[in-house]
């Protein structure tokens, strides 16, 4: 491609000398100078031609051209200011949309862990056709996890001794470690305690991973055995932001748990844990567990046991084994020892089985928890990408209807149609390159806006790499080039259809298009059935969201809030099996929690406080089998099942649940859990009642609770229902007992609103409570708003791009009436002249519009019956089809097409026909 | 106009000119004039050179290397571009030579079928 650059006058030069040359020796055969000059020339040919034959041989002519058409299409961008703002805003929205949603999706889903060969790294599941025999379970949301009393169940949670049988036999994985789910920790390192999120792994965790410490050393086999000194090793980030990079941090001692820890080593930078998206701040050897969380010897040997499933394991494949060939081999390991082991969990027509999938990308807990709502949107800003797209291509279509002539100027001239479709695709890219460049700003700024619209309302800041790899950079690109070719292709179809002779003599706005125009058209329908698409979408979104939110969850979420507390001995007492909660009982930290709430009660501007072992609409609960008869014998028959809340005094006050019979707890029922009460009480709610005592009277009522070899409790009132974990749950029966366990949230009923009294209540806290960090303190209508935030981010982004999308139809139709009534001028003239009422020209115009508009609602309509069952479930209180969201969805936008289509069609009928007909 | 067409005059076949070309500045160095010149009368005017098709030609075959170029002064003291065949252009007017008298044999052979088999 690149020659040694001769030229082109050198060129010109030697076709001069032929010239000389050949006229000489025509001459010399007897011909006149001039007749030879002629005759040389003849032969030669057009030496313009040859040149150029010349120029192209030597330059990159495509490129020359491409700057051509580039200057060209800059001229006419800036020719047409209006059409340029509009091309270039609406592909910098859709690209932009595009590129933020796929950059979150890379950034947890694509991206691979900072960790030498991570496609090596393999997670374990496991199937069976029934759950395991357990005495306690535990998932951690990392897997897709599926509890079934009928279908086959799946899980990524394992008992000690798999871990052991694996880490054993190392014929296919060069390591193993296992973990126990993300903890919060109570860290103090000199000052107060603050909490932190980290992990406990097992000894091989950083040598399986292959990383190298930044400082001092990682933990291994030999620190995570009972017995060893606890150790830890911190983030990189978190020794920058907590310990001021404290180069001596190494043998440092601080205290997690209120446990003295020290500190080994510092992770490289970048490496942030298992999770894309979240970061780790500290890990300790599995065996330090126990320990921390002050387990009763008796947890620790059941966790150490068979019949705990609490693991979480991951491994290296050594180079050149199979993920397949691993997994059969490991498979019969993990058979062997639920089936035939210590403990045998499954039967063998269990079949259970260990499948093993790639931890390339991390654990998937935040992919778990968004990427259905990622592929939503991007289903979303796609269908934005491809309206605007159709948007463009009709009002280029109608410039080039516009620039016929011009066309046909260029192939009479000689140019080749492939050269005017390029040219055309070329004045297409433009703004699409620049509608791409003003986007990918707009898609790091609303990435950024995401990540923090779902930190808030997830349980902890995330922290998504956001920065662009190669792949959003060629996602971007590729959608750009996609926009250019798609709006440039139906112009460009266009050019290559023009024919020549008519369109130079014929005045282009005299004559009808032909099939060009029904171009224009399908591109108008194309769009509104986009938009009416979409526009269903974002009204069942939004409906379903103001259905959630005017529910009556039961109970006065006004002017109430919450408070956690972290105190250091009876901290995640709740998250443990059941054997570890009558450990702490004894613990001194109870006294603490229970002033707490008298001090809190007693603060001015507070008119109640209780405690709960689960906030209201917090997203979780625990429920049991009830007995209404005394069990009998190994597996006794069971009435159902109730949801269990255990709450403290003046609990219905507090939250505002009304009392519908009988009494509230007395004060004396709130014993300390050193033991159970006597005779325990429970007060059930109206849907209990209904359902085990059919409308009568409960109160004097027994009722035995799951596994309690206790005495029956007697029901001695009845509340009010109340949603329990989220607003979408159906009112479930549910059981309140006394709290027996401190470890509660504290609920505080306000007289003002409750945001004003968060300060005072941190303060309070402090000062009573100062070894127990604040895990959360919200109000309930924060609480409430975070349960709902998944529906809000696809709600209103849904809704803002179902309005940008309608907004684009609109203007579509309106610049192809528009055109259309530019281009009739003449007919309309002669039609106006020869009596047609301007009314009429205005029906015939806006007819014309609505019946586009009409086609395109029928299809918008078609599609979303069809699409719209993708939505069930995230849809409440409506079907996906519900008709009058459908139907409202029509007649709005058909009420929209209407206001587009009048306006053009007023310029019409306002025309002066003798000014029509005389400008031509 | 002044190009009526000879029957007993042939366009030269594609790909041909450049072969022709080469083997014309074999015999010496000689200028784009020159070389039409050369061909047609070596040809007993039968082949027929378009001028407007030699120069891009001639320019092609510099930029493959096949012959050199320097502007001199022709017998008749006119400037003009001669053309000298380089080492590389000779192999390539060999191998262009010998694949022509294998093609052109084979055709012979098509259009003359009996006296190939005799």
């Amino acid at each position: 491609m690149f020659r040694r650059r001769r030229p082109l006058h050198d060129f010109a030069e030697e076709l001069q000398s032929h010239l000389a040359l050949e006229t000489d020796r025509l001459r010399e055969a007897g011909m006149s100078q001039a007749e030879a000059e002629r005759a040389a020339r003849l032969k030669l040919g057009n030496p313009t031609h040859i040149q150029e034959r010349f120029y192209e041989a030597h330059r990159w002519i495509w490129f020359d051209q491409f700057r051509q058409d580039l200057r060209y299409g800059l001229r006419q961008l800036r020719r047409n200011r209006g059409f340029a703002a509009v091309a270039i805003l609406t592909l910098a929205l859709a690209i932009g949309g595009n590129t933020a949603i796929f950059s979150l999706l890379d950034a947890i889903m694509l991206r691979p862990l900072p960790v030498p060969r991570p496609g090596q790294l393999v997670f374990f599941n496991w199937k069976a056709a029934n759950w395991p025999k357990t005495v306690s379970f535990s998932s951690y949301g990392d897997c897709l996890f599926r509890y079934s009393t009928i279908h086959p169940v799946n899980s990524c949670s394992f008992p000690m001794p798999v871990l052991h049988r694996l880490e054993r036999d190392r014929r296919d994985f060069s390591g193993v470690f296992a973990t126990s789910g993300l903890q919060r920790f109570s860290v103090q390192a000199g000052g107060s305690a603050a909490l932190t999120w980290g992990r406990f792994y097992t000894g091989e965790f950083f040598a399986t991973l292959g990383l190298a410490p930044a400082r001092g050393r990682f933990f291994g086999p030999a620190d995570d055995r009972d017995g060893a000194a606890p150790v830890a090793v911190l983030a990189n980030d978190y020794w920058r932001s907590h310990f001021n990079a404290d180069p001596n941090v190494v043998g440092r001692e601080i205290r997690v748990n209120d446990y003295p820890v020290k500190v080994v080593g510092v992770a490289p930078r970048g490496f942030h844990g298992l999770h894309l998206g979240f970061h780790e701040a500290i890990w300790l050897p599995l065996a330090d567990e126990p320990l921390l969380f002050h387990f009763s010897p008796k947890t620790a040997a059941l966790q150490a046991g068979g019949q705990t499933f609490w693991l979480e394991i991951v491994g290296r494949l050594r180079p050149h084994v199979t993920r397949a060939r691993a997994q059969a081999a490991a498979g019969v390991l993990f058979e062997q020892e639920t089936t035939a082991g210590g403990h045998p969990n499954f039967k063998p027509s269990d079949h259970p089985q260990l499948l093993l999938t790639s931890a390339a990308h991390g654990l998937r807990l935040l992919q778990n928890n968004f990427s259905s709502t990622f592929y939503l949107l991007l289903a979303a800003v796609g269908v934005v990408l491809l309206i605007a797209c159709a948007n463009l291509a009709g009002l280029s279509l109608a410039r080039v209807g516009a620039r016929q002539r011009e066309m046909a100027m260029r192939l009479a001239l000689g140019a080749r149609r492939r050269r005017l479709v390029r040219q055309l695709l070329t004045e297409s890219l433009l703004p699409a390159l620049l509608g791409a460049a003003l986007g990918v700003g707009l898609a790091y700024a609303g990435a950024t806006w995401l990540v923090q619209f779902l930190s808030h309302g997830w349980f902890v800041s995330l922290q998504f790499n956001l920065s662009p790899d190669w792949r959003v950079l060629g996602f971007t690109l590729a959608i750009t080039l996609l926009a250019a070719v798609l709006s440039g292709l139906a112009p460009a179809w266009g050019a290559i259809r023009i024919a020549v002779a008519p369109a130079l003599k014929e005045n282009p706005e005299q004559r009808a298009l032909g099939r060009g125009w029904s171009a224009g058209n399908l591109l108008v329908v194309i769009q509104t059935a986009l938009a009416v698409l979409m526009l269903a979408g974002a009204g069942l979104l939004a409906r379903s969201l103001l259905n959630l939110e005017t529910r009556k969850p039961g109970f006065q979420p006004n002017h109430l809030l919450f408070l956690r507390l972290q105190f250091p001995d009876i901290g995640n007492a709740s998250r443990r099996a059941p054997a570890s909660r009558k450990f702490n009982a004894g613990m001194p930290g109870w006294q603490t929690a229970s002033e707490l709430r008298r001090r809190l009660a007693a603060l001015p501007g507070v008119a109640a406080s209780s405690y709960a072992g689960y906030v209201p609409l917090g997203g979780s609960l625990s429920s049991g089998d009830i007995y209404l008869s005394a069990p009998m014998g190994k597996h006794p028959k069971s009435a159902g099942e109730a949801i269990t809340q255990q709450v403290g005094p003046h609990y219905f006050a507090t939250l505002g649940i009304p009392l519908l019979a009988g009494r509230r707890f007395h004060a004396n029922e709130f014993a300390p859990p050193a033991s159970f009460p006597a005779h325990p009480v429970v007060i059930v709610n109206q849907a209990f009642a209904q359902k085990y005592f059919h409308g009568a009277n409960p109160l004097g009522a027994r009722l035995w609770q799951s596994g309690a070899k206790h005495p029956a409790s007697e029901i001695v009132g009845v509340a009010g229902n109340n949603l329990v974990s989220s607003l979408r749950d159906a009112v479930q029966p549910e059981i309140y007992m006394p709290a027996q366990l401190t470890f509660m949230a504290y609920a505080v009923r306000t007289r003002g609103p409750a945001a004003a009294m968060l300060p005072s209540i941190r303060a309070l806290v402090k000062q009573a409570a100062p070894e127990a960090p604040i895990v959360y303190l919200r109000t309930e209508n924060q609480i409430i708003a975070r349960s709902l935030y998944q529906e809000r981010l696809t709600g209103g982004l849904i809704s803002l791009f179902a309005l940008l999308v309608v907004a684009l139809a609109c203007l579509g139709l309106y610049g192809l009436l528009a055109y259309e009534v530019a281009r009739r001028r003449r007919e309309i003239g002669i039609r106006m002249a020869l009596g047609a009422a301007s009314a009429r020209v205005e029906r015939m115009v806006v007819g014309r519009g609505l019946l586009l508009a009409l086609a395109g609602v029928a299809a918008g309509l078609g599609a979303a019956l069809a699409l719209t069952r993708f939505l069930a479930s995230r849809l409440y209180g409506l079907k996906p089809n519900d008709p009058a969201t459908l139907a409202l969805v029509g007649l709005l936008f058909l009420a929209l097409a209407a206001v587009a289509c009048w306006l053009p069609a007023r310029r019409a009928a306002q025309l002066d026909p003798w000014q029509a007909l005389r400008s031509e | 106009m002044l190009t009526r067409k000879d029957p007993s005059r042939a366009a030269l076949l594609q790909g041909t000119l450049d072969m022709l070309i080469l083997r014309t500045l074999k015999l010496g160095p000689n200028h784009g004039q020159g070389i039409a010149l050369a061909i047609e009368n070596q040809s007993e005017q039968v082949l027929l050179v378009e001028h407007g098709a030699l120069y891009p030609a001639l320019d092609r075959l510099e930029a493959k290397g096949w012959i050199a170029a320097q502007w001199g002064v022709s017998a008749n003291h006119r400037r003009a571009r001669f053309y000298t065949l380089t080492p590389k252009g000779r192999k390539q007017l060999l191998q262009e030579m010998d694949r022509w008298q294998r093609v052109s044999q084979a055709i012979g052979r098509v259009l003359a079928p009996q006296e190939a088999e005799g």
